[in-house]
């Protein structure tokens, strides 16, 4: 049964939750419940919150599981469940630490680095083990949180450029150009790491 | 043989990307506490509950906010049937007598006159 589980496509568990086997939809969430929660803590930057928006995605599954029509792969619809949820949280912060949505989405692809101070991450030894990992998910969440969903789609969850326009609702090209900005900005950000990090380089 | 395929030339940031993603795949995953998959059944479970017992509620106040609504308007007069009053039967209703039959319009007597115009003279003539 079990291997059954494992090798069945995320579509067929999918369409057998449909018809209601609900050890499907658990196959399901055990499959994706760490990318998920990894993804919304890399752009959330806190545990609780990254965990409940991971957990509402899934409730969102559950309930509108049969509206899935399949024009997307399961993971790609998932992600945006996951994402849009995210963002909505994301505001919900700027909100309550009074920043402009404007500045928080900024619909143009401005060179302006993020350069308000995230309150929002607080490093958790439990996820965030070693100072260099505290830094680079700081690094992370000083960028503007537009390029971080980018970058951490792209380059921790490793999905497409196809997969990332699709989840984000955005063009192709807006897509490539912002994680090119995104990885820009993170350099900057990074650059007293490298040392560390890579000590053979010479500068 | 020579090779007559160009090499081809990796972008200008090409190593800065390497080191970006190099230092981004530093962050482990993240895993989700225990009670994750029970916390996510239960909320689900109660919100299917939920809906259905929502949308009973909201029709209830409805149907009671249309039903006091209707009924509060000041135009919509209820019009209660009154007490009706007895007609006897055995009077015997008398004839109408403003029912007169058509009379036919007597011929008139005089004869038309015709009118005979005399041409008008023209002064000076």
């Amino acid at each position: 049964m079990q291997t059954i589980r494992n090798s069945a496509t995320d579509e067929d568990l999918l369409r057998r939750f449909i018809e209601g086997d609900e050890t499907a939809f658990v196959a399901l969430m055990r499959r994706y419940k760490e990318p998920i929660t990894t993804y919304t803590f890399r752009f959330l930057g806190n545990y609780d919150d990254a965990v409940d928006v991971a957990q509402e995605t899934f409730v969102r599954l559950y309930r509108f599981a049969h509206t899935f029509i399949g024009e997307v792969k399961f993971s790609t619809w998932l992600y945006t469940i996951a994402s849009n949820l995210a963002r909505t949280e994301l505001k919900r912060y700027r909100r309550r630490f009074g920043t402009s949505l404007s500045a928080a989405f900024s619909i143009g692809d401005n060179e302006a680095v993020w350069d308000i101070p995230d309150e929002t991450y607080r490093p958790d030894e439990q996820v965030d083990r070693t100072r260099i990992v505290q830094d680079v998910q700081k690094a992370l969440m000083s960028i503007s949180p537009t390029y971080r969903e980018m970058v951490v789609l792209r380059d921790l969850q490793q999905l497409t450029y196809e997969e990332i326009a699709l989840i984000t609702n955005t063009e192709m090209g807006t897509v490539k150009s912002r994680i090119n900005r995104g990885r820009t900005q993170l350099q900057d950000l990074l650059r007293p790491l490298y040392k560390e990090v890579f000590p053979f380089l010479d500068e | 043989m020579m090779n007559t395929l160009p090499s081809i030339e990796p972008p200008e940031d090409f190593e800065r990307n390497v080191h970006i993603r190099s230092l981004l795949s530093t962050l482990p995953g993240v895993t989700p506490p225990g009670t994750f998959e029970q916390d996510v059944l239960r909320s689900a479970r109660r919100s299917g509950v939920k809906i259905p017992i929502l949308i009973a509620t909201i029709a209830a106040i409805g149907i009671s906010f249309g039903i006091w609504w209707f009924t509060s308007q000041p135009n919509n007069v209820v019009v209660h049937k009154g007490p009706e009053i007895a007609v006897p039967t055995s009077v015997v209703v008398p004839p109408v007598s403003t029912v007169v039959p058509p009379v036919a319009a007597p011929a008139s007597s005089t004869k038309k006159k015709r009118i005979v115009r005399k041409p008008h003279g023209v002064a000076g003539h």
